[in-house]
């Protein structure tokens, strides 16, 4: 911790004397570029799709609360300073892909991200993009995509920020940012520090009383810097470096006594942009290399380590109606445990192409892409779309996808049970959308149907006593979605009512030792509602959310389904060039007492409370 | 102390007169606080009347089946100590004992001279593992009693017999832990060596073990499925000694899916029984080296091979693919 303080000093003051130094000399305005994803990859139907700006939304302790609060995804959480992972549309973990600037920063030994590590607030924008989409961004977008943006700051002059908030069960998050531009290069600097008791009181079915959770602090650590340069007036270079540390207690369940267990992660992950502007054209090179350190002790020490390169070419060019995009991208991928027989490694090779055609009435979106993996080759993963325009309100869309998973090291090269013969998961994905949009209200109406076969699964063969890695389950999901937003100017202000509805099914279609014919799969509930209404009026607002989930299967038991609330009250105010902000936001606030996942408590009734100070 | 001096009275003059044979272990480990989990490749392990089968897979460095310990921790929770009995010291205050990982079933095979035996008696115990973890929970599996205390919970040892391929209807039930009672003072976890009477089962070829536990999720027992076994006393004869073991020898291929190949030294001719993972004899016959015996008919799992010649035996596991 303290080599990050010195190091947020040594920037800060470097950056200061740069804004001195700048101060006197002449500078001379150039046109501003940025460093952009490729729109024609990124132009998501947008009724599937949401977008946040992080600087607009409240302090939120992690990515998994956040999207749970804001997106209406089903997150996994473990409570506490437990794990957090998605389902999307009835998809399992390692079936939503994560993109950090659309980079897959997915932990390639288990396919996933855990959700809690990820603060919201070093991200400038953070997207959602449901449903399958493997033939744009590659292997595990089955379920959805999940995007975490940063972007240079071009503008001249600097500006810095604070952010001090505290909670409930010893919650203290701190968050420091600078960022300093002057049109030729750009300087972002974001230092956070994250920690909580987590000993939250819930209610024991011993006597119904409430018992204390033990062991479950958590101590973070992210420091994240980024340089921006303009080599020349169209291209850029810029360098971000994404470091994280983070210890955690994992907690007793509930039918546990005492819980030793602990889990360490140490993470660098860093990247490199090269942007290409033309005249119709724009050129993206990126190169990253994430290192990830895990380390799990219970009783047991399991140390997991990872690397992962990933390097990608792509070439976007602009018709007068049309955007086409052609790519290559090269992810090597390696790792070691003690439950390996020694490093194991992958290395895939993809080529992608994506054509959309803007219409008056019907745009049009096409893609294509053809993974080498280890030198064999995956399904060709195509991809059609198209929106109708109704009219200058209504829009109906359709989309079809092929998507595919790779299976994950540990799937393939975990001892015991690891499965060097596994196959891809794949299948194909349906989605039909009605969209209105008028001027207060905006109503997204989605089916989708989704067949993956190959599903992996780990299960007991038949006289094994060691689960292993099997292509066993066919999965059919299929669903609605329904997203209603209502605006009403009253008194004054206004008056902002969202409401969503998922049904959602995902079954399993084939014999295999887990589940049973038909069987919805495990934490996928059928049902989940939420809904919120929300007042803002001059510097204040005010905002209540009400999420309802229903019943589901665990592994071990039936979970009930749970009903909670929050509120959140906002103030935010200018002067001059100083902006401040500040909250509460109250948790769980009927004080409903559920379990996410069966034996692992979540809090009760919880406050937080933060200010935010920018200064430019 | 008059009762106990009676009853090690009638035990010695039973074992005397009739010939008991006693199972306790305590020639296999050479050193103290040990375990052999079978990394030896040996198949399993061979006392005075019975056989314990035991797998090593060494591409994954896992044991199944049974292991021989000396072990005497009863305190440290976790897989960890998988191999140490919760009474810190086998039966009858004695060093050695077995114990078995037993997800799947394991069986108990009759000893050296080929043909059914009678078992009097078996010493069952909880390993610590198995113990804390009921006791205490742990991430995977359950406190016993639940979160109220009052969950009806047990962990429960089946045993059934084989005999001339057939298995038997019934079984005897011991339960390692019960937490059925009405009044929760009554629960109870086993951490004393039990003895267990089995002459109501007469002759056997083999005994399967067989674990069930309440507490059950989609990927079957959450419990530790451990349980320790000792002093094992037989009735009858044998010819052999503990010693009398057929080591040189392999099969060809491993897996296989139609024939196995005997690669042995000698040109000796062995008879042969071919062993499921259950404990079934599903073949037997005569063989001598590089002779093939047929396995296509077999349905694809894990088998012993068990060779014996003149009181001698070996045993060797191969997979049928």
């Amino acid at each position: 911790m303290y080599w990050i303080s010195i190091l947020s000093f040594v920037m800060t003051a470097l950056a200061s004397l740069e804004v001195h130094a700048q101060a006197d000399s002449t500078s001379v305005q150039l046109p501003i570029i940025t460093v952009l994803d490729s729109t024609v990859r990124s132009q998501y139907a947008p009724a599937s799709s949401q977008i946040w700006q992080s600087s607009s939304q409240p302090p939120m302790h992690d990515l998994g609360r956040f999207l749970n609060a804001a997106s209406g995804i089903f997150i996994k959480s473990f409570g506490g300073s437990g794990i957090a992972t998605s389902s999307i549309r009835g998809s399992s973990a390692e079936q939503t892909l994560l993109l950090w600037n659309g980079v897959p920063i997915q932990n390639p030994m288990l396919g996933q991200v855990d959700l809690s590590l990820i603060q919201p607030g070093l991200m400038d924008k953070i997207g959602l993009i449901r449903g399958g989409h493997s033939s744009k961004w590659g292997s595990a977008a089955i379920g959805g995509v999940i995007t975490l943006d940063n972007s240079p700051d071009w503008s001249e002059g600097s500006q810095a920020g604070l952010s001090m908030n505290v909670g409930s069960f010893g919650f203290r998050s701190g968050k420091f940012h600078m960022d300093y531009g002057n049109g030729e290069w750009s300087s972002r600097t974001r230092i956070s520090h994250h920690q909580s008791e987590n000993d939250f009181r819930f209610l024991s079915r011993r006597g119904n009383s409430h018992e204390k959770l033990t062991h479950a602090a958590k101590r973070q650590q992210d420091i994240m810097q980024s340089f921006g340069l303009r080599l020349d007036p169209k291209t850029s270079l810029t360098a971000d470096v994404w470091y994280q540390e983070s210890d955690r207690e994992v907690p007793p369940t509930l039918v546990q006594n005492v819980s030793n267990a602990t889990f360490e992660d140490k993470a660098w992950r860093s990247l490199l942009r090269l942007q290409h502007q033309g005249a119709q054209s724009i050129y993206w090179v990126k190169a990253s290399y994430i290192s990830e350190n895990q380390e799990y002790y219970d009783q047991v020490e399991n140390i997991n380590k990872f690397q992962s390169v990933f390097i990608e070419v792509e070439h976007q060019k602009q018709g007068n109606e049309s955007l086409f995009n052609l790519g290559i991208s090269f992810l090597h991928n390696s790792a070691n445990t003690n439950n390996y027989i020694g490093k194991e490694s992958e290395n895939r090779i993809s080529f992608f192409t994506n054509h959309t055609i803007s219409g008056r009435i019907i745009d049009l979106d096409f893609s294509l892409r053809q993974t080498l993996i280890d030198g064999t080759l995956s399904p060709i993963l195509p991809a059609a779309g198209a929106i109708i325009n109704l009219s200058s309100k209504e829009s109906v869309s359709f989309k079809i996808n092929r998507n595919f998973r790779v299976p994950t090291l540990n799937n393939r090269y975990w001892q015991p049970g690891g499965n060097s013969d596994l196959e891809e998961e794949k299948g194909w994905s349906q989605e039909v959308t009605f969209s209105t949009r008028r001027k207060r209200l905006a109503l997204d109406l989605i089916g989708f149907n989704r067949n993956i076969k190959n599903w992996i699964l780990w299960a007991f063969n038949p006289g094994d006593n060691f689960v292993s890695a099997q292509n066993v389950a066919n999965v059919w999901s299929r669903g609605l979605e329904s997203r209603i937003t209502f605006e009403t100017p009253i008194a004054g202000g206004l008056l902002t009512q969202k409401f969503g509805y998922d049904f959602i099914r995902s079954t399993n279609q084939s014999n295999n030792p887990l589940y049973d014919e038909g069987q919805q799969l495990f934490y996928t509930p059928e049902h989940k509602f939420h809904f919120t209404i929300g007042f803002q009026k001059k510097a204040f607002e005010l905002r209540y959310q009400h999420i309802i989930v229903g019943n589901y299967d665990g592994i071990n038991d039936s979970l009930p389904g749970y009903n909670i609330g929050s509120i959140h009250l906002s103030y935010q105010s200018q002067y001059k060039k100083t902006s401040f902000r500040g909250f509460i936001s109250i948790e769980n606030i009927w004080n409903h007492s559920y379990q996410v996942i069966e034996r692992r408590p979540m809090p009760g009734t919880h406050f937080t409370i933060g200010s935010k100070i920018n200064l430019e | 102390m008059r009762t106990f001096t009676t009853i090690c009275i009638l035990t010695i003059c039973n074992i005397v007169f009739s010939q008991k044979m006693i199972n306790d272990f305590e020639h296999i480990l050479t050193e103290t606080d040990t375990f052999d989990n079978g990394v030896s490749g040996s198949g399993g392990f061979m006392d005075t009347s019975i056989f314990l089968p035991n797998t090593y897979d060494h591409s994954f460095d896992f044991w199944g089946g049974w292991a021989i310990s000396n072990k005497k921790d009863s305190m440290t929770p976790g897989f960890l100590n998988q191999y140490s009995c919760i009474a810190g010291e086998g039966a009858k205050e004695s060093q050695a004992y077995a114990v078995t990982s037993a997800f799947v079933p394991v069986t108990l095979q009759a000893g050296p001279n080929n043909s059914p035996i009678s078992i009097d008696t078996i010493f069952i115990n909880n390993s610590t593992y198995t113990y804390l973890s009921m006791r205490d929970g742990d991430q995977f599996a359950k406190r016993f009693g639940g979160e109220t205390g009052d969950d009806p919970d047990f962990f429960k040892l089946s045993i059934k017999k084989y005999l001339d391929g057939e298995i038997s209807t019934d079984s005897i039930e011991f339960f390692l832990a019960d937490y059925r009672f009405e009044n929760n003072a009554e629960d109870y976890i086993v951490r004393d060596w039990t003895a267990i009477d089995l002459t109501s089962l007469g002759l056997v070829d083999s005994l399967l073990f067989t674990l069930h536990s309440s507490d059950i999720g989609a990927f079957g027992i959450n419990t530790p499925t451990y349980f320790c076994l000792d002093y094992v006393v037989t009735d009858g004869t044998t010819t052999s000694t503990r010693n009398d073991r057929i080591t040189a020898f392999r099969t060809f291929p491993n897996p296989a899916t139609d024939k196995i190949y005997l690669l042995e030294e000698s040109d000796q001719i062995y008879s042969y029984q071919m062993i499921s993972a259950n404990g079934v004899i599903v073949s037997k016959g005569e063989v001598s080296r590089d002779q093939s015996i047929e396995v296509a008919h077999l349905l694809p799992g894990t088998y012993y091979i068990r060779l014996l010649n003149g009181g001698k035996q070996g045993v060797v596991q191969f997979v049928r693919e």
